[in-house]
Formats: structure tokens, C-alpha cells, sequence
């Protein structure tokens, strides 16, 4: 063997080894970035399903729109189909009632009511806060005085990263045509 | 050396670049994902403004339907196609469908036609808008705030008289036959409201300018009034006696500073001349009334000029009543004149 092909194989196991540890480092960037991309499809989902429901908040109802309203649950009246038929919606989200199949502790059950038919929506919701603010952004209690409503909801990984659960927020200010 | 480290490095190159695209799709996905959710809120965005700007267009062409077609609406970022459709005679229902970047939106509303008026919302049975005047209240005349289309439903029910201001008031209290002036709130039933008189400035300007106003002559008069079905818009702006067998009018009636309006030759005749409507006297008060001639409707005196003195002298048995069915009357001549057009409400939306 000569000079030059001990030196090829030496910068080669240089190259190498870098290959490798830039193999591993995306490997670890990849999922970090693919649990991110799955909190963000998670929250995405939330936010779809909430903002479907939300935006016809009181449309098609005589009378008050809002039935209950505290900082984990929502219920309202709207004809979520535009067939004619009030529906009663709930959101309700139980910081008492852990996700069975869930790894992550910090999550709980968020839970969609349609008159009566529950859909539970497992996706890693770990916050899921109302607040019922009058058209000065004032916080209201009383519902009758509510025209918008603030939904805040944070979803985590349903995987930890070097111990720690990556998290992403959505915020949205409804102020729904039908109850103003 | 060099052939075999120039294929090495080529192997790099290929692998570090895989990973490079790699990791640039990753961040695609990220990116693309934003784009859809900015993308459908925009889309929304177009779709809500071409509602808006379709109410807008109906409020100047109520009868705009586009031939039952969608409307195109363009706006910066795109075009919404909006559907105007008649649900029943005061009721649309628009449907406005935005597409933008492969994301589509539809929003519904339902939007409530009101018609819109020329005439101002009536305050009282004899509004004074000036606050430079005098007021003398001669014989056994009467002001009656409550509505003579219903008088034992007082929901409807105004006060007598409404004058700008407290010392405008004061001026009218003063008055020996202030008892005459019945309405909301007691007798004498007199209320003070910030009242401007430019609003009836700018009607009293539009009505002298339609060919369809009618100007009547100077001196006796003997033709009509108006009628119930078809009350009119008429202009005294010289000296004018009404005679020879009228007995009733329909619509509004302006009397100008220069007009002069005799009501006693009529009277002498049916002893009781109706006018069902609104009177209004602008920049002065020139009205002479014996037997017992009733203005069944409302009755406003002011100039666009405040300082501007009025020496209101009503004489006679003459009796102010209001009717709210008598200004519908106004109201009618005066709309089918000027065509105010309608407002549109959005009752409901579906989104």
C-alpha cells in the first residue's frame, strides 16, 4: 500500500465517521420534527373541529345561544347541518380524567357532545380554556352578555424528547354573526 | 490518491445532499401546512367580503339579483362568487363561495330588507327646531301628542310639543293657552330633544327639485290634495287659500318662508279641512286658520339657520293631532318621489 491510498482511507473513515454522526443527529432532528409535526396535526384537528362548531354558534336559534358556559365547558345551541334542527353542542374538556391510552401524564380527556352523541378527542389536548368577553373584550360571565369567546387549547407529544414533551398553542377569538 | 478521494467526496455530496432534501421536506410539510391554514382563513375572508360588498350593492339596487347568476366579486387577493336569492318578499339569502389556492369556503347569510324613509323619525305632534322664536297661542287651538290612528293605545303615543332646548321651552310654557298642549309626560306635554332642522333642510331641497313635486299656484286653489292611495308632495311658496269644496289632503306639505297658507276659505266652505300628514314650515310661520281645520299627522316649523326668528301665532280653533298613520301618508309621497332605497340586515350567517 502507498502513501496516497493510506491517506484515501484515512480521510474516507474521517468522512465516514462524520456521515455517521450527521446520520444520527437528523435522525434525533427527525423525531423531534416529526413528533412536532404530529402535535401540530393533533392541534390543527382541534382547531378544525372547534372552529366548524364555534363559527355557527347560535345560528338558527330563537333565543339565547349559549346554554352553560365555565373555563373547561361550553354548551350552545346551533343548527350545525343547516337542515332546520337545532343541535345541542357541548365541548368539555375534564382536567380530572387522564387519557387511558396515553403516556403522557399531563394530557386530559377532551370530550365533543352533539345532542347526546360523544366523540372524544384524543389529541393530547393538555389545557383547552374558554373565556366569554363581551364586544369591549371584557371578560363576561353571564352568557346572555357574551359576543365572543376566546378558545385556547395546547396539545403536547404523546412521546417525551430527552424527557420532555414537546407542546405547540392555538388561540382564537370567535365572535360568532349568530349571537351578536 | 486523488481519483479514489474525488469518488469519495462525490459519495458525500450525493449523501449530504439526500439529507439536505430530506430535511427540506420536513420543513415543506411545516411550511405547506401554515399556507392551508392561512389559505382557508383567507378564502373565509373573501367569502364574508363579497357579502359585505353585495349588501352594499343591493342597498343602492335593491332589485339587483345578477339574473339569479353568482356575482362575481373581485378583491385583491381573489374572487368570491356570490348568489342572490329571494327567499320571501323582505327576506335574501346570499351564498358566497371563495376559492383561493385550492382551498374553498362557502358562507350563507340571510339578510332581512328593511325600507328605508325619507322622513326622520316623528318627535312630536308640533316640533319647533328653532330656538329664536315666539309663540302666542290664540283661541281654543289644541296640540295632541297621542296618536289619533289609535288614541286609546298610548304605546305609540308622543309628547305635544318638542322644542331644542329648555329656554325654548320656557318660551312656550309663558303662553296662557299652554294647557292646550297634550302627550306623553302631562300637560302641558312639552319635551326638549338636541333637534336639527338641516335633515328636513336637505328633504325640503330634494322635494323643490323632483318634477313630481307639486307647486301650488298662488291665490285660490281648488284643486286636490292627494287621496289616501296616492298622497302628494306639495310646495306653497306664495300666497295660497284653500277653497272651493276641499275637505281633506294626503301626503306632506311645505310652506316656505315667501308662501302664505289660508286655511279659512276652505273652512268657510266644509268647516272642517283634514290634512293627513306631515305640514312643515320653513324659516317662517304664515299659517291662518278659522273654523276648525285639523292637521292630522305632524307639524314642524324650523330654518336650516337657527338664529333665524320665527313668530309662531296660531290662531283660531285650529287642532295639531298626530297620526302615525297620516305620516305614513307623508311618508309614502315623499319615498315614492325620492326613492330612498332599502337597508339590508344580516339576520344569519352559516359558516
Amino acid at each position: 500500500m502507498n502513501i496516497s491510498t493510506i491517506m484515501s482511507f484515512a480521510i474516507g473513515a474521517i468522512l465516514l465517521l462524520a456521515v455517521f454522526s450527521t446520520n444520527s443527529r437528523v435522525v434525533l432532528n427527525s423525531s423531534d420534527v416529526t413528533i412536532d409535526q404530529i402535535i401540530k396535526e393533533n392541534i390543527n384537528n382541534v382547531a378544525e373541529v372547534v372552529s366548524y362548531d364555534f363559527r355557527k354558534m347560535g345560528y338558527g336559534v330563537t333565543g339565547a345561544a349559549i346554554v352553560s358556559a365555565n373555563k373547561n365547558e361550553i354548551t350552545f345551541k346551533s343548527d350545525l347541518g343547516n337542515d332546520g334542527t337545532v343541535n345541542l353542542v357541548t365541548w368539555k374538556f375534564n382536567p380530572t380524567q387522564s387519557v387511558p391510552e396515553s403516556v403522557n401524564p399531563n394530557d386530559f380527556m377532551l370530550t365533543r357532545i352533539v345532542d347526546g352523541v360523544t366523540t372524544d378527542i384524543n389529541m393530547v389536548v393538555v389545557k383547552f380554556d374558554i373565556t366569554l368577553l363581551d364586544n369591549a373584550n371584557n371578560v363576561v360571565l353571564n352568557t346572555l352578555n357574551a359576543k365572543k369567546i376566546k378558545v385556547e387549547v395546547v396539545c403536547q407529544g404523546a412521546e417525551p424528547i430527552d424527557g420532555k414533551y414537546n407542546e405547540t398553542a392555538w388561540q382564537k377569538v370567535f365572535q360568532p354573526w349568530n349571537i351578536q | 490518491m486523488g481519483r479514489s478521494l474525488l469518488i469519495i467526496c462525490t459519495g458525500m455530496i450525493i449523501v449530504f445532499g439526500l439529507l439536505e432534501m430530506n430535511i427540506q421536506k420536513k420543513q415543506l410539510q411545516t411550511i405547506q401546512r401554515s399556507a392551508f391554514y392561512a389559505n382557508e382563513l383567507q378564502a373565509r375572508n373573501l367569502a364574508n367580503a363579497a357579502i359585505d360588498i353585495t349588501i352594499a350593492k343591493l342597498e343602492a339596487d335593491p332589485a339587483f339579483r345578477n339574473n339569479s347568476s353568482p356575482w362575481q366579486v373581485t378583491l385583491d387577493k381573489g374572487i368570491a362568487s356570490v348568489l342572490i336569492e329571494d327567499v320571501n318578499t323582505d327576506t335574501l339569502k346570499l351564498t358566497s363561495q371563495a376559492s383561493l389556492d385550492g382551498q374553498n369556503t362557502k358562507v350563507i347569510a340571510w339578510l332581512k330588507q328593511y325600507q328605508k324613509s325619507s322622513i326622520p323619525n316623528i318627535m312630536a305632534a308640533f316640533g319647533i327646531y328653532n330656538n329664536n322664536f315666539s309663540y302666542t297661542g290664540n283661541g281654543t287651538y289644541a296640540i295632541n301628542g297621542y296618536d289619533n290612528d289609535n288614541p286609546d293605545d298610548s304605546t305609540n303615543a308622543l309628547p305635544g310639543m318638542i322644542v331644542p332646548d329648555e329656554t325654548s321651552r320656557d318660551v312656550v310654557l309663558a303662553d296662557k293657552n299652554k294647557d292646550n298642549i297634550y302627550g306623553t309626560g302631562g300637560t302641558p306635554s312639552i319635551d326638549v330633544n338636541d333637534l336639527d332642522f338641516t335633515t328636513y333642510t336637505d328633504l325640503i331641497n330634494e322635494l323643490a327639485d323632483n318634477p313630481l313635486t307639486k307647486f301650488i299656484p298662488s291665490g285660490n286653489y281648488k284643486g286636490t290634495l292627494g287621496s289616501e292611495k296616492n298622497p302628494g308632495v306639495f310646495f306653497i311658496d306664495s300666497y295660497v287659500k284653500l277653497a272651493g269644496g276641499l275637505s281633506e289632503g294626503y301626503g306632506i306639505m311645505i310652506v316656505r318662508s315667501s308662501g302664505d297658507l289660508d286655511l279659512s276659505g276652505a273652512l268657510d266652505i266644509n268647516g272642517n279641512f283634514i290634512f293627513h300628514g306631515l305640514v312643515i314650515f320653513e324659516d317662517g310661520w304664515k299659517f291662518g286658520g278659522a273654523g276648525t281645520p285639523l292637521i292630522d299627522g305632524a307639524v314642524l316649523v324650523g330654518s336650516d339657520n337657527p338664529d333665524h326668528y320665527i313668530d309662531i301665532n296660531i290662531t283660531g280653533t285650529v287642532d295639531i293631532n298626530y297620526n302615525s298613520k297620516s305620516v305614513g301618508y307623508a311618508r309614502l309621497a315623499a319615498d315614492r318621489i325620492l326613492k330612498p332605497g332599502a337597508v339590508f340586515k344580516i339576520m344569519k350567517v352559516y359558516e
